[in-house]
């Protein structure tokens, strides 16, 4: 089932083409892998799709409804979450209070209600907390709840954010670079972290990153994207002997 | 020394007020970085709305009180959609120019209410004023029993919302990150409204408290405590919300006492600290030093 479509997607900036006619098709349960060199427009693909950038041109279809020129807030609770390349945890907010604050219905109390405790807010609260320890757990963050998000180290800090990212409960995950600023072994461990998570969330995750072989390992389907434009798909081996890609890759080692 | 201990008790009552005011300086500029320069004229309203209620239409006091606050809660909202949210995306000058014009708007367009201005009005007395002796000399007057007690209540629950409620979360979360709270599903313009309705409560109770302890109401009556708060909240460090009570607080005490010794430069004094404050605290008192993003 397609779950996310882009048809002819273009953004641009001024007279610069940052996307130019991007299309694709992402099926519920995928884990792609969208890479390619510096400023070749990942970053404005996830940007247009998550709400930030209303597209110049072109379409882009969730669940087959039309969210392009949608506010960032109205595609979230559609169900798309993504983090970002440079952490943007809420830094002077505890740790749990980061995986607690996303917007659900059934937190739809009234201020009264929590002035009042009421019985539908303790009700909701609870169920909110319960939910949100279940992420800090997941990520390994259970025993920290009460610890401010720039106290954490960096690389937990990356594990928070897709955590966070999770409380939405989305059913579409971006991450932008999640692997950014990793070592090789944390680098592993997080790609472990990624899968499992897909499973256990039912995601469908899309994930930006820049060096090539960080990828290979765990998506079935990779895009490469150069100079706005998408140059090139398809399974890891393919990708890997694509002329285009290498090309594209080496052009920037030799520049 | 019973002297010094009667003006730190008209000190607190002033600071419990300025501290109102400069909540909703601080909560605004926290989350749209505007310094909302026709604030302190919320202050105006409020007493306005108290006044003609219990003069005209015989409102209870307490009534009037609330309505007071939702007039300046709503009138705060009102101001945001009208005047700064279509200049949200612009430099944020812009924005800050709009505020200084809503806040003349306000200003001469009270005056020119035939039911408002020009002349001063007197604001009833709610109820008798009564004295109570501590020490000596010493007294607390009800009226400045009840101003620090409703002014410490309503810091209370605006404390407790925002640290213990979803709205709370979601201002401080939207005040520290706008883009990623719209991806946590939050309408930061929701939150943003909302900021605005209760600085305009608080600037709308000042407002009343004000009246109740000095009776005097003019068009021009929320520039001069508009102006203090302001300068008490970025003394405090603005953004910061105990900062704003600590910085009115402070404020209405170093006033009292410098005017009790020299009228003359009393309100030269306050400037004088804050100046000293900011040459080493750059972020005021309890602010957070920032970094200028890009």
């Amino acid at each position: 089932m397609t779950l996310l479509e882009l048809q002819g997607l273009s953004k641009s900036f001024g007279g610069l083409a940052a996307v130019r006619s991007a299309s694709l098709e992402v099926n519920t349960g995928d884990l792609i892998g969208l890479i390619g060199p510096n400023g070749a427009g990942k970053t404005t693909v996830f940007n247009l799709i998550s709400g930030f950038y209303t597209p110049t041109s072109g379409s882009i279809r969730f669940r087959g409804e039309e969210i392009g020129g949608l506010k960032a807030h109205q595609v979230a609770n559609r169900g798309v979450a993504r983090t970002f390349q440079n952490i943007r945890l809420f830094r002077e907010l505890t740790i749990l209070e980061n995986v607690r604050i996303a917007h659900h219905p059934y937190a739809a109390y009234s201020l009264a209600d929590s002035i009042l405790h009421s019985r539908r807010y303790r009700d909701g609260e609870r169920r909110l907390r319960a939910e949100a320890l279940e992420y800090l757990a997941t990520f390994g963050l259970q025993g920290r709840a009460e610890t401010l998000a720039k106290n954490l180290p960096y690389g937990e800090q990356r594990r928070l954010e897709i955590a966070r990212a999770l409380s939405t409960r989305p059913s579409l995950l971006l991450l932008d670079e999640p692997a950014a600023g990793m070592n090789p072994q944390e680098t592993v461990a997080l790609m472990q972290l990624i899968e499992f998570i897909r499973e256990r969330f039912e995601l469908t995750i899309v994930l930006i990153e820049h060096q090539m072989r960080v990828v290979m390992g765990i998506c079935q389907h990779i895009l490469v994207m150069d100079f706005g434009e998408i140059i090139a798909r398809g399974d890891p081996q393919e990708i890997q002997r694509n002329p285009r890609v290498i090309e594209a890759y080496l052009g920037q080692q030799a520049g | 020394m019973e002297q010094l201990l009667s003006q730190i008790i008209n000190g607190v009552q002033v600071g419990t007020i300025y501290a109102l005011i400069a909540l909703g300086y601080t909560m605004v500029y926290g989350i749209v970085k505007l310094i909302n320069f026709a604030h302190g004229d919320l202050i105006m309203v409020g007493s306005y709305v108290a006044y003609l209620s219990i003069v005209h239409y015989q409102v209870p006091f307490p009534a009037a009180f609330l309505l007071a606050m939702l007039v300046c809660g709503s009138l705060g909202v009102l101001m945001d959609r009208i005047a700064y949210k279509p200049l949200r995306a612009r430099p944020r000058l812009y924005a800050l120019i709009t505020a200084m014009g809503v806040s003349l708007f306000l200003e001469h367009g009270a005056r020119n209410l035939p039911f408002i201005g020009p002349s001063f009005r007197r604001f009833p007395d709610v109820f008798p004023t009564q004295n109570y002796v501590l020490t000596g000399s010493v007294t607390v007057t009800n009226i400045q029993l009840f101003n620090v007690a409703v002014a410490v209540a309503l810091m209370a629950l605006l404390q407790y919302v925002i640290k213990y409620t979803r709205v709370g979360m979601a201002m401080r979360a939207a005040s520290q990150d706008p883009d990623a709270a719209r991806l946590m599903g939050i309408n930061v313009d929701r939150v943003i409204a909302t900021t605005f309705a209760i600085g305009g409560m608080l600037a709308g109770a000042a407002g009343v408290l004000l009246a109740v302890a000095y009776p005097r109401l003019s068009p021009y009556m929320g520039i001069v405590p508009g102006l203090k708060a302001f300068v008490a909240a970025v003394f405090g460090g603005i953004g910061s919300i105990p900062g704003a009570m600590v910085g009115g607080l402070i404020m209405g005490v170093v006033e009292t006492l410098a005017t009790a010794v020299y009228s003359q430069v009393a309100e030269g004094v306050f400037f004088v600290i804050l100046i000293a404050v900011l040459l080493f605290r750059p972020a005021g008192l309890l602010g957070q030093p920032t970094v200028e993003k890009a």
